[in-house]
């Protein structure tokens, strides 16, 4: 690690966010941890067939502190789109890690993490410290520990049902070859209710070179929460992501999440839902729109730890030009985690001869009793229905066109909000050729 | 000639992967008249109809498909659909996520070369629900997915009213039908009979033909058409079956 990913710029980060010195202290030690862990190994099969020096920000990346980032053009056409709230939405939108304007938001508490460590210690504390990562994992999430800025912990107290879907936009300004490294924390308490909208836009101040941003996410429902969470990631067309996506469940809990991915020129993404208590489920809904040159590579990990918990999980991707799509999933079961259903499914769906998509599924079941299933596909648009909707007049083109926009529309149907999802089709729609 | 006649099918030759399947078929479809194509399995019925429509596996090795005296050939499915041609499949292929509704307003966007204004479709669409005694809420799924033999064949008869060819082509609508699904389907299929439109009616059976009546009926056999008449010839069929039409094909020298 250059001089730039050392202790100085975490220095330089703590008194800019003013936060507590435990907080500066626990950035240390994450730093010390990625020194000390080795780069995933070439034979790892859910690391093997993505470049992942690309996301080595000592590869020539710089740090961007909140001071350092540029202004972000309010009038950009996909800010002004993003900045407009949808009817019946809550919006909070953040510039650079910092309110556009305060958040006022009804039955949610936000704040800055530096806030929340200072209010609510234990808690973030705990959350922080919290790990169960593979060491190539961590090798990526201890950058995040360590430089982490633009940070939210977000709050949802027990028994409250929030009953308008909230959006969180984060807009980044960002300069050639810097780095970000934005944290989002979501409690939801006991029996409490959210849908939460996360949305993830970053604008390079014109210039071909790459971004980077290495993103941590923790969804965390306590007992009876009920959430649904869609992740929409807008990077822009020259950045590369590496994402640390966590979701963990306590007893009865339920989480439908959908994540939907748009941009960036390489995205590395681990989603990981763990069931710790029993009677959990979850439904996991992802959408790959490759375009270009893309790489995409994502990573599932369905950790049932507790008996009678429930998982689907559906990840599509439509890829076009020369994207190319990773697919690994691990659906693992643990011994006492019996009566267990769980289930895995990815499809991809080729929109030109020179998309490639790969797709490796893995099972881990140690206990005896229960039901797992999983399914893959790779193939392209099935001439069967490009015909059938010709014989009916449909020109070619518009027939593939509905037959991709079929293929997407079951991801776009839990989104639990409609004008979004109308304004996805239309995006999505739009960006076919 | 005045009119060109509405479907002139010469002397069709079609391999399907290599396979001769068609070899020689003749027939006319004038404005105005419903016929009917029986054939036992395996005789070329599905083929005649896919080829009508411009399916990319059925190769025409030779022959002719003029329709309003305009060689086909050349014109891929949707451009056949534009000029007129309409065919219902035996089996409509499923297309999960897009709604009858979207799929309906892009085929009729297609057959009329432009956009259809939201409230004339509609309009369109309703009437046409009434008719067939379809609940409105039909056109919110998705085509053909999930659907039971019924449901399939009711949507095909519905597009077909919504779209109103020229000239009709029904792959054996009336297979697998219960008999009031039967009959709603025969009565769409009369609402369309119009003097200047044309009907070929597939079957295996001559059970549809008790609501329709042909005007002609022709008997396809191994790949060609082996004897044409009026509508006694379908009743002759259900009589005598295919067997007597079978053995004459026997006897007839086959170029190979």
């Amino acid at each position: 690690m250059t001089e730039t990913w050392s202790e100085v710029t975490i220095d330089r980060l703590a008194k800019q966010l003013r936060e507590p010195g435990w907080v500066t202290e626990l950035r240390r030690t994450a730093l010390a941890r990625h020194r000390e862990l080795p780069w995933p190994h070439p034979s790892d099969d859910v690391w093997r067939r993505t470049d992942v020096s690309l996301l080595d920000p000592s590869q020539g990346f710089v740090p961007a502190e909140p001071k350092l980032l540029q202004a972000v053009p309010l009038d950009h056409p996909q800010v002004a789109r993003s900045l407009k709230p949808l009817d019946g939405e809550q919006l909070a939108a953040r510039l650079n890690g910092s309110w556009l304007s305060p958040p006022a938001l009804t039955g949610v508490n936000v704040q800055e993490l530096s806030d929340a460590a200072k209010s609510s210690p234990a808690v973030v504390r705990r959350l922080l410290e919290s790990n169960g990562l593979t060491d190539a994992e961590e090798k990526f999430a201890s950058l995040n520990a360590a430089f982490h800025h633009d940070d939210l912990f977000i709050q949802v107290p027990g028994g409250v049902r929030v009953e308008q879907p909230v959006r969180l936009l984060h807009l980044l300004s960002v300069a050639p070859k810097q780095a970000v490294f934005p944290m989002t924390i979501i409690t939801v308490g006991s029996g409490s209710s959210l849908t939460l909208i996360d949305e993830y836009i970053s604008i390079p101040a014109g210039s071909s070179e790459p971004h980077l941003v290495n993103s941590r996410i923790e969804l965390i429902l306590e007992s009876d929460a009920t959430v649904h969470y869609v992740r929409l990631q807008r990077w822009a067309p020259t950045a590369r992501e590496f994402l640390l996506q966590r979701a963990t469940l306590s007893g009865g809990a339920h989480l439908t999440m959908a994540n939907i991915n748009l941009g960036a020129a390489l995205s590395k993404a681990h989603i990981a839902t763990r069931f710790t208590g029993e009677h959990a489920e979850s439904r996991l809904y992802g959408f790959v729109f490759g375009h270009h040159t893309q790489h995409i590579d994502q990573h599932t990990l369905q950790d049932h730890q507790a008996a009678h918990t429930f998982s689907d999980l559906q990840v599509k991707a439509a890829l076009q030009d020369q994207s190319r799509m990773v697919y690994t999933g691990l659906i693992r079961i643990a011994k006492r985690a019996q009566h267990t259903n769980a289930y895995q499914a990815n499809h991809n769906l080729m929109l030109s001869r020179d998309a490639q998509a790969e797709t490796i599924p893995m099972l881990e079941i140690l206990a005896d009793d229960v039901q797992c299933k999983h399914g893959a596909s790779i193939s392209p648009i099935d001439e069967e229905q490009t015909f059938y909707l010709m014989s009916r007049g449909v020109p070619r083109e518009a027939a593939e066109r509905l037959v991709v926009m079929g293929f997407v529309e079951p991801i776009v149907q839990q989104i639990p909000f409609a004008p979004l999802q109308e304004q996805l089709r239309q995006e999505i729609e739009g960006s076919l050729h | 000639m005045t009119n060109p006649s509405l479907l002139i099918v010469r002397d069709l030759h079609v391999s399907v992967e290599g396979k001769a399947i068609l070899k020689g078929v003749n027939l006319t479809v004038n404005a105005g008249e419903v016929h009917a194509l029986m054939g036992p399995n395996g005789s070329g019925k599905s083929t005649l109809s896919f080829c009508l429509m411009g399916h990319p596996k059925y190769h025409v090795t030779s022959g002719q498909i003029l329709y309003l005296g305009q060689d086909m050939a050349a014109l891929p499915p949707n451009e056949r659909a534009a000029a007129g041609i309409f065919l219902a499949f035996q089996y409509p292929t499923a297309i999960p996520g897009v709604t009858i509704a979207n799929f309906l307003r892009a085929a009729l966007r297609g057959v009329r070369g432009q956009d259809v204004p939201v409230k004339e479709f509609r309009q369109i669409v309703k009437a046409n629900l009434n008719a067939l005694g379809i609940a409105e809420s039909f056109m919110s799924r998705y085509v053909n997915d999930g659907f039971s033999g019924g449901e399939k064949k009711r949507l095909e008869i519905l597009q077909m009213a919504v779209l109103a060819p020229q000239l009709a082509v029904l792959d054996e609508t009336d297979s697998g039908l219960d008999i009031d699904a039967l009959k709603t389907v025969a009565e769409g299929i009369n609402a369309l009979r119009a003097p200047e439109r044309g009907l070929l009616l597939i079957t295996h059976y001559q059970r549809i033909l008790n609501y329709l009546t042909p005007d002609v009926v022709h008997v396809l056999v191994n790949g060609r058409v082996a004897r044409s008449g009026g509508p006694e010839l379908a009743h002759e069929l259900e009589a005598k079956g295919y067997e007597t039409f079978r053995d004459q094909e026997t006897v007839t020298p086959v170029a190979s």
